[in-house]
């Protein structure tokens, strides 16, 4: 069976996007927009004779951070070289943490919970400097050259590593999810800036070796990249040949991961202490301050929605997945009480409209005050579910409030008996074979009731409709019995 | 009696491409005598009893020197004087992969 006997491990590198400044040197980190190489200094281009000094903020976030995941915290943490040729490290070293023998990153352990009943253990945290960007003249295949532009090279990196315990590609996108809402409660991260959150990921199947992917860049993509693994590795079992363990490219335009000759081993890396960088102590104190100053997080959140506001595990779930979803809740909640019903809007309808709107909730104009009144039309019945989702989408695109819509537009349920007599009487009239039909076909209805839809546009309030039409086939009936 | 430190050629020249330069038969020969040369000088170490001492990674007794997050742009066009090659602000490098 495809997808079984699938295990999925994570390597996530997320810029510390919080902290003003590079990892090591005093260039600002607002890179993004910049013309290429502004934002560079002689430290973190690697000129001979500059020194790194360790960004305080950096240590303050990867402890936060650790704390957040249960990991286990190093006393003792230093850096290492991880040295490469390659154009995107201006120093052919990358100054990062090493997990080997000799090495010490900054926490190890701990586990994330991905609110399914699965829980995915992390196995290492380390602080790292991210590479620069790289252009090609024309495409990667074809370049004669390598257009590097060192912005963004140097910036803070926390590079966060799983056990190879996700068994689904929809599982590893909930891990990112999951790991994004918590870096985002606590401050340290902001997922919404193009690039901040980048993953590799290591996947094999039942009896297969180990692939690495490279490359990916989005929580859609991972869920892509997995699944086209998954694919093309059930396939060559299938027919009987081997997989072969190596590492693969993303290639998020063709959306296919491809074969990357890559022959360095970890040995080649030649690991070993950045002598420029003396090493870390941390101390219980700054631990104690640290764990004192940590804001709420996803599942304790989730607590206290289930708990104290009522709202369903499911739908706490998919709320404290997105901090900003989850405080927008909060921030409606003042307005309207009813917890439960608020957060099937939202979970809901509001989702799946932003979703096909390709918004983010951040990006969402529409008052809090808002939704409440557009929950209260519906408790009142001036709005009926099928109206309530055209207002909704109304309220998204132009942040209007939803009595004004339903006033300019006259999207007004129709609940007055005597008037959706009438329309019925009309449908009736029109079409006499779908009334011969569902005179004796229950699953005919809906044809009857849908033309009711149709004629006032969504407006007619379903249950009365369907009563109406009943009521008038039963008359039918009636009369030719007699 | 520690172990004489030899190099191979192979080893020579995975060295050469990690680091990406081509050698010639001639240097990768004198490359090889004077790398073992080193390694050989490095086995006296070996000869030192350092069973009950812990690891020594940086040889100065300094911990914890931080920076404050304040940023201080750097006039980049000072650093770009540096790089062989440009176009236009890019910096040039060869093709990789």
């Amino acid at each position: 069976m495809v997808g079984d006997g699938v295990k999925i491990g994570l390597e996530v590198h997320c810029q510390l996007t919080s902290l003003k400044t590079k990892l090591f040197c005093s260039c600002p980190t607002d890179y993004r927009g910049k013309p290429p190489n502004t934002n560079i200094c002689p430290v973190c281009m690697g000129e001979p004779g500059t020194l790194p000094v360790l960004n305080k903020e950096a240590v303050r976030a990867a402890v936060m951070v650790a704390l957040a995941l249960h990991s286990k915290i190093s006393r003792f943490t230093y850096f290492t070289r991880k040295n490469y040729f390659y154009p995107d490290m201006a120093k052919n070293f990358q100054i990062s943490q090493y997990d080997g023998v000799g090495g010490a990153p900054i926490a190890k352990g701990g586990y994330v919970d991905l609110g399914n009943g699965k829980v995915v253990r992390i196995r290492r945290l380390q602080l790292e400097e991210d590479p620069a960007r790289l252009v090609y003249e024309g495409t990667i295949d074809t370049a004669t050259a390598t257009l590097v532009d060192y912005n963004r090279h140097g910036v803070a990196l926390i590079e966060i590593v799983t056990e190879p315990d996700i068994t689904s590609p929809e599982d590893a996108r909930r891990f990112l999810q999951k790991l994004r809402s918590i870096l985002e409660h606590l401050g340290v991260f902001d997922g919404e800036l193009e690039g901040s959150m980048r993953c590799d990921a290591n996947i094999s199947l039942e009896g297969g070796v180990r692939v690495e992917i490279k490359n990916i860049s989005s929580y859609k993509d991972v869920e892509r990249a997995l699944r086209f693994e998954i694919t093309r590795q059930s396939s060559l079992i299938s027919r009987g040949i081997r997989v072969v363990r190596e590492t693969r490219f993303w290639d998020e335009r063709r959306r296919v991961t491809v074969s990357l000759r890559v022959k360095e081993t970890e040995e080649d890396y030649r690991y070993f202490p950045e002598p420029d960088l003396p090493p870390v102590v941390i101390t219980d104190e700054f631990i104690d301050e640290v764990k004192r100053s940590l804001p709420i997080l996803p599942d304790e959140r989730k607590r206290i929605f289930v708990e104290k506001y009522g709202v369903s595990e499911q739908n706490a779930e998919v709320l404290v997945n997105d901090k900003a979803l989850a405080d927008f809740f909060e921030d409606c909640l003042k307005h309207y009480g009813k917890a439960q019903e608020l957060s099937n809007l939202l979970v809901g309808d509001f989702l799946a409209q932003l979703h096909s709107l390709n918004l983010s909730v951040r990006e969402v104009k529409v008052k809090p005050e808002y939704i409440a009144k557009l929950l209260r039309l519906l408790d009142k019945k001036v709005l009926t579910g099928h109206l309530a989702k055209a207002v909704l989408r109304e309220m998204l695109e132009t942040g209007r409030d939803p009595e004004a819509i339903v006033e300019e537009k006259g999207l007004r349920r129709i609940g007055s008996r005597e008037e959706l007599e009438k329309i019925v009487d009309r449908v009736f009239r029109e079409n006499r074979k779908a009334v011969e039909d569902a005179l004796v076909n229950e699953k005919a209805v809906h044809f009857l009731v849908g033309q009711v839809m149709r004629i006032t546009r969504g407006k007619a309030d379903p249950n009365l409709t369907r009563q109406i039409i009943k009521n008038k086939l039963e008359k039918v009936r009636a009369s030719r019995k007699a | 009696m520690p172990r004489k430190s030899r190099i191979t050629l192979k080893e020579i020249e995975h060295l050469a491409w990690l680091a990406r330069v081509q050698l010639t038969k001639r240097e990768k020969r004198l490359f090889k005598e004077q790398l073992s040369s080193i390694l050989e000088y490095f086995d006296k170490l070996d000869e030192a009893n350092v069973e009950e001492l812990p690891p020594t990674f940086h040889v100065v007794e300094h911990y914890n020197v931080f920076r404050e997050d304040e940023p201080r742009p750097f006039p980049s066009d000072i650093v770009l004087k540096n790089p062989p090659k440009m176009k236009g602000r890019f910096i040039k490098a060869p093709r990789i992969v």
